[in-house]
């Protein structure tokens, strides 16, 4: 499987503050990747380092095979982008935007701009400058759609939209991936929308990725364990994958990562205990990565 | 590609405040071309060779009103992503700027050279001055519109000594390049072409971490805030760093370093006087004036030292205090950069707990306050202190006074012209009214010369109602503003 964003420890920092240390990551083409971590984790500053908006320090970065300081015009027919926040020329109607973004591209969709539009409730003569938040959001992913790119990458995509509008949003990504070739890699904190259309994910945590795969893997990989037994201490739990460790009267919860059957008996032998294994959704596994 | 040049083009069409101006340049010069050729016909040679500033002075203001807008409109169009992700769009936008750009030249060219060879003698020096303060205005829109008040003042400083050193009188900006030495032609083509091609170059690749990049911003008002307090920033590492190493401890460590504390904003003096509280909501940029104060202090000395080392520059100062443009459009300029950065903190200003009215009334103070400073200041470095070195007997000189009283008067009119036009929001009957202010500055600048004494009085008494009822309306619609 080729790869549509390739980074080899990727530096960046702004003075003395380090936002991206020496980060390595790889999204295949046609995944659906999913990019979270906290507030100031780096989300941002690493997706306009992928889009050559900003140079890091250190590092490489190929994107579609390209050097993003550098973007081919080629390359660039080839990218959809949607910032967390733009309001383009206000003076303009959303018809009159769409042409003039569509001007730039050999090739524009505008059927399914006109039938995005209509769907997502937009009237084409209303000006820029009058639209809501959530509206011109709305406009700024259909405007990086228009041109079918092979790579969409989305910053915060649906943070001011209304639940309806997210769902359509994720109907269209869901829609997009299945008609044609294409990979999306998008931040957000909204966990729920990235489990129901991300195959992969990557949990930034102080500027270096603390998990980056598939999201099932993900899921498999961590579990809660609830031990019932007398006289369990907190010293008892120690170990490179446990993430967090609770002992109250008669109870243990451990978070780990790495988890196998093994685990399991292990613990029930040594303290003769009760084990359940839970499941932990994506926020959860998130809170415990990033904790 | 055509299609992308076509709706550029489009894209500037449909920015009406632009197309605005550029009905109001192509009506203005139509008319006035008519009206030349009319008294060239009807009126005696001596009202011709007057008729000659007129034509300068119309076309620099429109031009540089109109290039302003131009660089403002190309700020836009590169302080954004899309200037790095859409393919072909920087060398197109770059292109279609110029080419408006060139266009507006060519219809100034085609405008002097119909024009009756006695009214224009040197259609192309004022064309080269046109293309020369042009692209040094676009640049100026895109490089330095939102930059502090101090470096804003330098630059207006350097700008009006370089002026004066090229132009040889107070009125000179308009004729650069007419009398003066044969090289001076050569000189401005290159620097036109330099700072165009240098210009051009840098658009092509700017991006989101060069050192400008953030001063193009010009929304959001976060955005703007920011910058200006990175600039204020850098202003207050070198006052601690010039009072540490008045305490001899390092200088460059901590002028480069990391910076040891922060502004502290201080209580708000609920029981003191309106001016007291005014300037407790300008307070850092109260304090950062005084950088100005310390400025005006050591140039001072240089600056009548310069005057009586270079006779040659005397000429600039005769009539000065006549020397509208120096002495309002100047100072109101600078006043309005240096107040439209406040705007950022305007909103967070209104949730602390003073009345709305209150904090509209003190900030209206403050506004004055500044104005009234940056006036006095112009007037006493160009007006007063040349006079003091070249003429002292002009300061017996009733006229002298009523000359400036009627600066200062008409400064506080046109600004609060300006501040009530804040209030308005339809774009169409703002440029109408700048365009009816800049037609009275005109006039004034003309007129004021030929005014007896007692016109001089009545004029500032008027000037001085006119902008007491515009400050007053502007104030109460701002409090109404806020309060619907």
């Amino acid at each position: 499987m080729n790869n549509a964003i390739v980074t080899e420890g990727l530096d960046k920092g702004f003075r003395d503050k380090g936002v991206l240390k020496e980060l390595s990551l790889v999204v295949p083409q046609g995944s659906v990747f999913g990019l979270l971590g906290r507030n100031g984790a780096g989300k941002t500053t690493l997706i306009k380092c992928l889009l050559g908006l900003i140079r890091p320090q250190a590092g490489k970065i190929a994107v579609l095979g390209d050097d993003p300081w550098d973007f081919l015009e080629e390359t660039k027919e080839r990218i959809g982008y949607v910032p967390q926040t733009d309001r383009p020329y206000p003076w303009l109607t959303a018809r009159q935007l769409i042409d003039y973004t569509a001007s730039f591209y050999r090739h524009w969709n505008h059927e399914l701009t006109d039938r995005l539009m209509k769907e997502w409730g937009l009237n084409a003569e209303d000006k820029v400058g009058l639209l809501s938040e959530g509206e011109t959001q709305k406009l700024n992913i259909i405007l990086a759609l228009g041109h079918e790119p092979e790579l969409l990458v989305f910053d915060e995509p649906v943070a001011s939209l209304d639940p309806a509008s997210r769902r359509q949003f994720l109907k269209t990504v869901l829609e997009i991936v299945s008609d044609r070739p294409c990979t999306i890699f998008f931040s957000t904190h909204i966990t729920s929308d990235l489990e129901r259309v991300a195959d992969r994910v990557a949990v930034l945590k102080d500027g270096r990725i603390a998990f980056a795969g598939e999201l099932d893997v993900l899921k498999e990989e961590i579990k809660r364990l609830r031990i019932r037994a007398a006289g369990v201490r907190l010293e008892d739990f120690k170990g490179e994958g446990i993430l967090h460790r609770e002992v109250f009267a008669h109870e243990a919860i451990l978070c780990v990562r790495g988890y196998t059957p093994d685990i399991k008996k292990a613990i029930e032998e040594k303290f003769r205990a009760q084990l359940d294994v839970e499941d932990l959704n994506l926020e959860e596994i998130f809170l415990e990565l990033t904790r | 590609m055509t299609n992308i040049y076509r709706q550029i083009t489009l894209l500037y069409l449909r920015y009406k405040t632009l197309m605005v101006l550029t009905a109001f340049l192509a009506l203005g010069a139509a008319g006035s071309s008519a009206l030349l050729w009319f008294g060239y016909l009807r009126f005696p040679r001596c009202v011709i060779v007057e008729a000659r500033e007129e034509a300068g002075m119309f076309l620099w203001i429109f031009g540089v009103w109109f290039v302003m807008l131009l660089g403002v409109f190309l700020k836009r169009q590169f302080a954004t992503h899309r200037a790095h992700l859409l393919p072909r769009y920087r060398a197109a936008h770059v292109c279609a700027a110029f080419l408006v750009f060139a266009l507006f030249l060519s219809a100034a060219a085609a405008w002097l050279l119909t024009l009756p060879a006695e009214v224009v003698a040197t259609p192309w020096h004022v064309l080269w001055q046109l293309a020369l303060l042009g692209v040094l205005f676009l640049v100026f829109a895109v490089y330095l519109g939102y930059l502090s008040v101090e470096l804003i003042l330098l630059l207006a400083f350097l700008g009006i000594s370089v002026g004066s050193a090229i132009s040889w009188d107070a009125f000179g900006l308009l004729r650069v390049g007419a009398g003066g030495p044969p090289a001076q032609l050569p000189v401005l083509a290159s620097l036109i072409f330099v700072s165009a091609a240098l210009f051009m170059a840098r658009l092509m690749t700017l991006r989101e971490e060069h050192f400008e990049y953030p001063y193009l911003l010009t929304w959001p008002p976060k955005e703007l805030a920011k910058n200006q307090a990175r600039v204020y920033g850098l202003l207050l590492r070198v006052e601690q760093a010039i009072d540490l190493l008045l305490r001899g401890e390092v200088f460059l460590e901590k002028v480069f370093g990391k910076r040891t504390c922060g502004p502290r904003y201080p209580a708000y003096p609920r029981h003191r006087g309106v001016v007291a509280r005014s300037l407790h909501w300008d307070c850092f940029e109260s304090r950062s004036l005084r950088h100005l104060q310390v400025l005006v202090l050591v140039a001072t000395p240089l600056y009548l030292w310069y005057l009586k080392a270079n006779p040659q520059v005397h000429i600039f100062f005769t009539g000065v205090h006549e020397n509208f443009f120096l002495l309002v459009a100047a100072p109101i300029l600078t006043a309005l950069c240096f107040n439209y950065k406040k705007m950022g903190y305007w909103q967070r200003d209104m949730m602390k707990p003073v009345r709305r009215r209150d904090i509209v009334r003190e900030r209206g103070t403050a506004l004055l306050i500044a104005l009234f400073s940056f006036w006095a200041l112009f007037a006493l470095y160009f007006a007063v202190l040349p006079s003091i070195v070249i003429d002292p007997a002009l300061l017996r000189s009733a006229m002298f006074w009523a000359h400036l009283a009627l600066t200062g008067s008409y400064a506080f009119a046109a600004f609060s012209w300006i501040l009530f036009l804040s209030c308005l929001s339809v774009t169409n009957v703002i440029v109408l009214n700048f365009i009816a202010l800049a037609g009275l500055s005109l006039a004034q600048t003309y007129g004021a010369g030929a005014f007896p004494l007692n016109v001089l009085i009545a004029t500032s008494v008027l000037s001085l109602a006119a902008g007491a009822v515009f400050c007053k309306t502007a104030l109460m619609r701002w409090y109404e503003k806020e309060i619907t």
